[in-house]
């Protein structure tokens, strides 16, 4: 195999906007971009995520081969996915948002794009209880399955109580 | 003709697979993970991994501390480098405040995070020789993270847990006599870490064992999210120490080992190369320590503003990195640790698929993975 | 029985007390099962390889729950995994002891609070030794591990 190498670069946040800009202003995607603390955020609909994330992975100019990882966050009125991806060829990252609705929350998966989006995705659906759509697999990852509640919303509290032990219903 | 009406080609025949169970108390799986495999013959045809056994909601624990609470919790994901993760917990809530560390403070961070580094790849030595049926390079590996423990218990007062990076800098200076213990035990190493390859990586059993197996591409391991020495070991050249440079890295020189065939043995060269490098590291960063500060003021209750930040590190088994959604309040919004285990395990099927099941549990090995880190 | 050795002349009887017998039996070999959970498993190892070494106190590894007179709980036990834990400890044979090591085994430690967390392995298993630390040195553990050691010898046949 070839050995491929990577040095320090610096990062230009606005040219990353530009590039992302000039694929995704023809197919009508709206991105709504703002910078924190020299981090790109990208705010996208629900429904234009499949898209954009296949714009962001095959383009080649772009080419954000590598996920960082995908997480959610409960702000009580709405839900919002944040998936983190990272180009190695220009060293570039960009961190999409996605905003979900609290009460039925759901979004497409992009598991057959990002193979690493599975086990995250899985996550996020048992913690959150976010609907995935179109995830091969939609098991219990960590958690037992027979909880009934989902640790990771704001309206789940943990006290500093004793509590008694309750063995998982099932157990193989 | 009843012959021909009967006859069945083997092809045809609806194949028979057996389940192997592994774990989740397994004396290899590298603590709690379990797997069900499923084999034909002598191959896998697939697994299925099941986690969680060590699920102890620590992102949910980090919601209902303060910021300075849930440092000690940090060392308890991948607790062979505790020192790192506690290193990229603090660097994260720090750019997110805006807060200067002192040079000498960033000097001794390196430091310890580097032998700290050290320590937990004598760990993988030792274990990927159980792996592979030796037993010896578990009690040579160990005695020697022993010495190593002895400096970092010196400087940190601690042996695996150390609650010793604090925000804003270090708990407490380098004390006096580190030096010449450090003196004592560079001379020492460099020997010894030639005496432990001497041992097993020319010894033909063990080649045999890891060369050729488990072998992994570039752009699938791009593509399931690897990161840390087993995409070095498929010929990555990617640190993140070069690549985004934390806490002074980009001060001293260093070399990123990389392997040619991504096969289970370039992943254990490159680790114990990465040894060396870091021991250099270390050197460079003892001899040159500037003098001044440890720790830099901070106010007492930490709150920092509002905001959220991604900040990642190279720990010892990959890219370890927390997302923190701060709400300007005295506890974290939300905290999401993104570790290296998580990653490597759930590309395990697509690694194991069509191997022999005797190498199963050395490709597991090879990717050296933390169930403390995986489940959190 | 080295020192009786060609004490006696002809064939002899010694009479000693059967619990002192089995008790030091027991004591001097405890087989441990490699059982790592969580962060104390790195302890414990440390503790069991080179430099500390088992070996000198006549412990020895065994890798199956039935050839096993200890098992040393290292670290957090979840609710997903207690059930395993319950079943590994009826799969060992009798006289079984149990270890706590590290405080999440003891009380859920720095978890206590957490939703997955079960406060103390002994409201699944019966403990009869606590180490208390996070995680404890491995001077710690031997000093556990002696403390056994008094468990073991104050056991009797006689029913109270």
């Amino acid at each position: 195999m070839e050995i491929l190498e990577f040095k320090y670069k610096k990062v230009d946040v606005q040219e990353i906007i530009e590039v992302v800009e000039k694929y995704t202003k023809p197919s009508g995607l709206l991105c709504n971009f703002f910078i924190f603390k020299d981090q790109l955020f990208c705010e996208i609909k629900r429904e234009d995520l499949k898209k954009f994330v296949e714009i962001l992975n095959k383009k080649p100019e772009l080419s954000f081969e590598y996920l960082k990882c995908i997480t959610a966050v409960d702000y009580i009125d709405y839900l919002e996915m944040v998936y983190l991806f990272y180009s190695f060829k220009n060293q570039w990252s960009i961190n999409v948002k996605v905003k979900l609705d609290a009460l039925n929350p759901q979004v497409d998966s992009i598991y057959e794009i990002y193979r690493a989006a599975d086990w995250y995705e899985r996550e996020m659906a048992e913690m959150f209880g976010i609907n995935i759509i179109g995830h091969p697999n939609l098991k219990p990852l960590l958690l037992s399955g027979d909880e009934g509640f989902y640790p990771l919303r704001k309206s789940f509290e943990i006290k500093w109580e004793e509590r008694e032990y309750l063995p998982p219903k099932k157990f193989e | 003709m009843l012959y021909e009406e009967n006859e069945i080609l083997i092809d045809d025949l609806p194949k028979d697979y057996m389940e192997v169970n592994f774990g989740p108390h397994h004396p290899s799986t590298h603590g709690v993970f379990r797997f069900i495999a499923r084999v034909d013959g002598e191959k896998i045809v697939n697994i299925e991994p099941i986690i969680g056994y060590l699920h102890r909601g620590i992102e949910k624990i980090a919601e209902n501390r303060t910021y300075i609470q849930f440092k000690p919790l940090v060392d308890r994901l991948d607790y062979t480098g505790a020192l790192n993760n506690e290193l990229c917990y603090c660097l994260t809530v720090e750019k997110l405040m805006d807060l200067e560390v002192p040079e000498r403070a960033q000097a001794i961070r390196v430091i310890c995070a580097e032998l700290n580094r050290i320590a937990a790849h004598l760990i993988f030595f030792g274990s990927i020789g159980l792996e592979t049926g030796a037993f010896t390079p578990l009690l040579f590996g160990f005695l020697d993270r022993e010495n190593i423990l002895r400096l970092l218990e010196m400087l940190a007062g601690g042996r695996l847990t150390f609650n010793y990076i604090t925000i804003g800098g270090v708990r407490q200076d380098m004390p006096k006599g580190f030096y010449k213990k450090f003196n004592d035990f560079r001379k020492e190493f460099p020997t010894k870490l030639k005496r432990y390859e001497e041992l097993i990586s020319g010894n033909e059993i063990f080649i045999n064992r890891l060369k050729n197996i488990g072998i992994l591409k570039k752009e699938d391991l791009f593509n399931w999210g690897a990161s840390g020495p087993t995409l070095r070991g498929s010929g990555v050249k990617f640190d993140i120490r070069k690549v985004e440079p934390y806490s002074g890295y980009e001060k001293y020189d260093f070399e990123i080992p990389v392997g040619k065939n991504g096969d289970v043995y370039d992943r254990y060269m490159v680790r114990m190369e990465e040894m060396r490098q870091s021991l250099r590291i270390v050197e460079q960063a003892v001899d040159s320590l500037p003098q001044g500060e440890f720790q830099a003021k901070i106010p007492k209750v930490l709150k920092p503003p509002e905001g959220e930040i991604y900040l990642r590190n190279e720990g010892t088994k990959g890219e370890i990195g927390f997302y923190l959604v701060s709400k300007g309040e005295k506890n974290p919004y939300r905290l999401k640790i993104r570790t290296p285990s998580f990653s490597h395990l759930n590309m395990l099927n697509f690694a194991l698929s069509g191997t022999y099941i005797a190498d199963a549990i050395v490709i597991l090995g090879s990717f050296d993975t933390v169930m403390g880190s995986c489940d959190r | 029985m080295g020192f009786l050795e060609g004490k006696f002349k002809k064939p002899n009887i010694i009479t000693v007390c059967y619990d002192k017998l089995m008790n030091a039996a027991r004591s001097r070999s405890l087989w441990y099962l490699t059982f790592g959970v969580a962060c104390c498993a790195i302890e414990f190892m440390a503790a069991a390889a080179s430099h500390y070494d088992f070996e000198r106190y006549g412990m020895f590894f065994r890798a199956s729950p039935r050839q096993v007179d200890m098992i040393i709980i290292s670290g957090t036990i979840t609710r997903k995994y207690a059930p395993v834990v319950k079943r590994i400890y009826e799969q060992m044979a009798e006289p079984k002891y149990v270890v706590a090591m590290g405080s999440c085994a003891i009380s859920g430690g720095p978890f206590y609070d957490s939703y997955s967390v079960v406060q103390g392995v002994d409201k699944v298993i019966p403990v009869d030794v606590y180490v208390q630390g996070c995680p404890p040195r491995p001077e710690a553990l031997y000093m556990g591990l002696l403390k056994l050691k008094d468990v073991i010898n104050r056991e009797t046949i006689v029913v109270k």
